[in-house]
């Protein structure tokens, strides 16, 4: 088949057929349904845009605010060297939180914490579940044990956490134990977590 | 008698062709839903974030690369053996080049897809453009080389029958459609050299732990130095569409065969020495070399500038045989409820908004805004995923009856499909060009970060989330509707239907024999695009290798 | 080769259109001085930035009103940035100084126009005039790995008499 010069070819191919069109719709009306909201939303989409862009530009309160692309949660959170559980008179210092990335679904989490039973009664101090960004909980327990007055040991938790998940907060319970008959005292936080970088491979 | 029946082997491969395209289409573009619900934070339980890079991969080789090519070779392999009105010299050797393409795509698809099975040991998480050190599975890079050389062949080819042609007939001019595919592919082999090299010297041996080290930046330039002719690759089989189809589909006949020629000549000189505007904020690169692929690129516009002439003249031409009159009232004449004419031209149309923003791209310092952003997808969007996509859709619909023999099943979903895409394709690309502008990442599972916050210029940050994440909804659900009309017209009939489309072209109303016989001269335009490369590329490739051919070198990094 | 009338117009006025995009961006290198990344940063070997200036990266003052920044992009953090925040003081002229340890990464500076890529065996050299205070988040927008989502930082340009130093 090639060129042709005849004039039967220059008529488009498909025959007006206005019952073939759905539901008895007339063509013209097709038509105008189509191209205008195919098109006309399309052009009130980019017109909107448009017009925001010049009020942007020459309206608005000019570019005097140069806007800040920074959130202000930089500083919260404890890090690596602060105190899990300030309230306590025993420390609790966060020694090192690394989470690494490696092939697979989860990453491994793990924050290492260095207790020193600094009061006069015995002092336990666990960690418990880990908080996700998107309101996920990874399960776990790692504690100290008993510590006698005096005593310091270092405790690493880990956690099997989703990968591409952000660590948010680590339930923590603190006990302090009394001299005499006295019941436990127990302190349960949510301590919120600084950002932990992603270590690559 | 339609095409099927005049070519049947032909056809066959064609049909195969488009197929694979299609399937890859649907495949890429399920993924490409998911990454937009995923990344807006709309519905994250697809999956991780982490497998969210195997996705992304997947969309961007199955669609950028699969889709595209095999969509090519359906298109130029009915076009060549149409136009020359011979079938291809070699069955044979026809479905030897399929096989590999597909052999290759299916190998590096298997490998992307193995990232999402945890029990599978290769994976490929480097996205489309596997910029080293990030190593992929070797067999990842096999499979593109098989897929590349596969290309070559069906190249050849084509050629093959020109050159049969070309002996029966000495002295004519080369018919317009087989033109446009020989220039196409003689820009292809000039480009893909650059990956070619970049994956047979350097990351296979690496990936197989042959080399130790490879020089990142030296990959890198190697792979836009095929990287931007892709997206012509992409674009001239739509041109080709525009160019000979459309004006039918509006019911006339193309304007001006010779500025086509022009066009396509362009494209051939043009496309290579333009990769370093991929490049524009990447260290180790002098300036000087940036500002001559930013002129470069800059006049890359004319050819496209030229076809928007082209084809709205033709158009126009249509329009009035059909009864239009008036300054614009033509416009109404058009057939807009018929599928193919609908596509070919809400492409076209999109493609001047792609072509505009892509002029922000390549203006070297104001690319500083933009580089890595959300625009740059935006950007693309509309420029392959709609001016080639909706226009390899569009042509599918007016193919699909001449090479099966079916006539055209759910016409009115084929009817509504193509506004369907564009309006979703509007809304996702709008707000992809404005998150942009804030500096929100391309490229990024959760670009919802605890220490940035980004600042909307039209717009706030979370209604730019919604309205991707509605537009890229929409647009699966125009994937879909599309491919229950082409699977629905194939498998729907036994191939002896009555069809209603015809087939034949006809002559445009300024013919080749109004053009110069030296745009005929394949030899001399690639003489001159292989000078232009040298001039573009020489010296930067030069000064890369100078200093070491692996140096300064990076081991592989496994994702 | 007979070009209808309208056509040579088009023509003439694509041309025109382009050279006018051309002349912008001139314009742009060197009316306003706008200067792109390029090979002046040199080389260095990723695989032991330690024993380079970039082994202990953070802000240093060279000048009155010149300070340099040395920036490490690493899977999946910046060095200094991620952890605790750039600090430059206001009025003042910086010249980053970014490479990779592994992978390419990017550098975004939201907001604003400092954007470039971290290249391993590459610096990026870029030089920013920060006249008012301000406080910025960095991006790492090139896919880096499973962690590049996380890859974030923040830069803060603090009031000249605030300021104490680098970070």
């Amino acid at each position: 088949m090639t060129d042709s010069s005849d004039d039967s070819s220059d008529e488009t191919a498909t025959p007006v057929d206005a019952d073939d069109t759905s539901d008895g719709i007339s063509k013209r009306t097709l038509i105008r349904l189509l191209v205008g909201f195919g098109i006309g939303i399309p052009l009130l989409v980019e017109g909107l845009t448009f017009l925001g862009l010049l009020e942007q530009q020459f309206g608005g309160g000019g570019d005097a605010e140069r806007t800040s692309t920074a959130t202000d949660t930089a500083e919260s959170g404890v890090a690596v060297g602060d105190d899990l559980l300030p309230e306590t008179d025993r420390s609790e210092t966060l020694a090192s939180a690394v989470l690494r990335e490696v092939g697979g679904d989860r990453w491994p989490l793990s924050l290492t914490v260095e207790v020193d039973n600094s009061g006069d009664t015995d002092y336990e101090f666990q960690l418990l579940t880990l908080h996700l960004d998107d309101d996920r909980t990874v399960g776990g327990r790692s504690s100290t044990d008993r510590l006698d007055p005096g005593e310091r040991r270092v405790i690493t938790a880990e956690w099997s956490i989703p990968a591409g998940a952000t660590p948010r907060a680590v339930d923590v319970v603190a006990l302090i134990y009394p001299d005499g008959e006295d019941a436990v005292e127990t302190i349960e936080r949510r301590v919120e977590l600084a950002k932990v970088p992603v270590r690559g491979g | 008698m339609a095409y099927v029946d005049d070519f049947p082997t032909d056809a066959r491969i064609v049909r195969w062709n488009m197929a694979v395209a299609f399937l890859a289409l649907g495949v890429g573009g399920l993924f490409g839903m998911i990454q937009a619900l995923h990344r807006t934070g709309i519905f994250r339980g697809f999956v991780s974030s982490a497998d969210y890079y195997t996705v992304l991969t997947g969309h961007g080789v199955l669609l950028a690369l699969v889709f595209t090519t095999f969509a090519l070779c359906g298109l130029f392999t009915w076009g060549v053996t149409r136009s020359l009105d011979r079938p291809l010299p070699s069955p044979r050797f026809t479905l030897s080049w399929f096989v590999l393409m597909l052999v290759g795509a299916i190998i590096a698809a298997v490998t992307i897809l193995g990232g999402l099975v945890p029990s599978m040991p290769f994976s490929a998480d480097v996205l489309y453009t596997f910029y080293a050190p990030m190593q992929a599975h070797p067999a990842f890079y096999v499979g593109l080389v098989l897929f590349v050389v596969g290309s070559w062949l069906a190249g050849v080819d084509w050629f093959r029958a020109y050159w049969q042609w070309r002996k029966d007939n000495p002295g004519e001019r080369i018919p317009l459609q087989t033109f446009m595919v020989l220039t196409t592919m003689l820009m292809w082999y000039i480009s893909s050299a650059g990956v070619a090299v970049e994956v047979l010297f350097f990351l296979l041996p690496w990936s197989l732990g042959l080399i130790q080290n490879v020089d990142p930046l030296l990959t890198r330039t190697l792979f836009w130095y095929f990287g931007h002719p892709v997206v012509y690759f992409w674009l001239m089989p739509a041109y080709f569409i525009w160019y000979t189809v459309l004006p039918k589909l509006s019911g006339g006949r193309l304007f001006s065969d010779p500025l086509a020629r022009v066009v396509f000549v362009l494209f051939l000189l043009l496309s290579t020495p333009v990769g370093f505007h991929h490049q524009y904020v990447d260290p180790g690169i002098p300036e000087g070399f940036k500002f001559i692929a930013m002129t470069n690129t800059m006049f890359l516009l004319l050819p496209s500038l030229l076809t928007a002439f082209t084809v709205v003249a033709s158009m126009e031409h249509g329009a009035r045989q059909r009864g239009g009159e008036g300054r614009l009232a033509w416009l109404r004449k058009l057939p807009w409820d018929e599928p193919a004419f609908a596509g070919c031209a809400l492409a076209g149309l999109m493609f001047a908004a792609g072509g505009f923003s892509g002029m922000i791209n390549a203006g070297m310092n104001i690319n500083y805004l933009i580089h890595n952003t959300l625009w740059v997808p935006g950007h693309f969007h509309l420029t392959v995923g709609t001016a080639s996509a909706l226009t390899f859709m569009a042509a599918g619909y007016w193919l699909f009856p001449q090479i099966t023999g079916n006539r055209l099943r759910f016409r009115s979903l084929a009817t509504i499909q193509p506004y369907v895409w564009f309006i979703g394709m509007t809304l996702m690309s709008n707000a992809m060009h404005r998150a942009g502008l804030a500096g929100v990442p391309r490229r990024t599972a959760e670009p919802q970060y605890d220490t940035v916050s980004f600042q909307g210029v039209v717009g706030g940050i979370s209604e730019m989330r919604l309205q991707i994440a509605i537009g890229g909804t929409i647009l699966f659900i125009g994937l879909v509707l599309f491919l229950i009309v082409i699977f629905g017209t194939w498998l729907g009939g036994d191939g002896n239907d009555a069809i209603r489309v015809n087939g034949s072209i006809p002559v445009p109303l300024s013919g080749p024999e109004h053009s110069p016989k030296i745009l005929d001269n394949l030899k001399l335009w690639t003489a001159i695009a292989v000078v232009l490369i040298a001039l573009a590329y020489g010296l930067p490739l030069w000064a890369l290798v100078s200093d070491g051919l692996l140096a300064p070198g990076s081991p592989p990094i496994p994702v | 080769m007979e070009i209808h009338r309208y056509e040579k117009i088009w023509t003439a006025a694509a041309l025109l259109l382009i050279v006018g995009f051309i002349a912008t961006v001139t314009y742009g290198t060197v009316g306003a001085g706008v200067k792109m990344v390029d090979d002046s940063g040199g080389t260095v070997d990723a695989g032991s930035l330690g024993d380079t200036e970039f082994g202990d990266p953070g802000v240093t003052q060279v000048g009155e009103n010149q300070y340099e920044v040395h920036v490490v992009a690493r899977q999946f953090l910046f060095q200094p940035g991620t952890t605790s925040p750039i600090r430059v003081p206001a009025n003042s002229e910086v010249t980053f100084y970014v490479t990779s340890a592994d992978v390419v990464h990017g550098f975004e500076v939201a907001g604003t126009n400092v954007n470039i890529m971290a290249i391993p065996g590459q610096v990026a050299e870029v030089t920013v005039r920060f006249d008012d205070p301000g406080e910025y988040g960095i991006v790492c927008h090139e896919y880096c790995g499973a962690g590049h989502h996380t890859m974030a930082g923040q830069l803060v340009v603090v009031p000249e008499d605030e300021y104490e130093g680098g970070s």
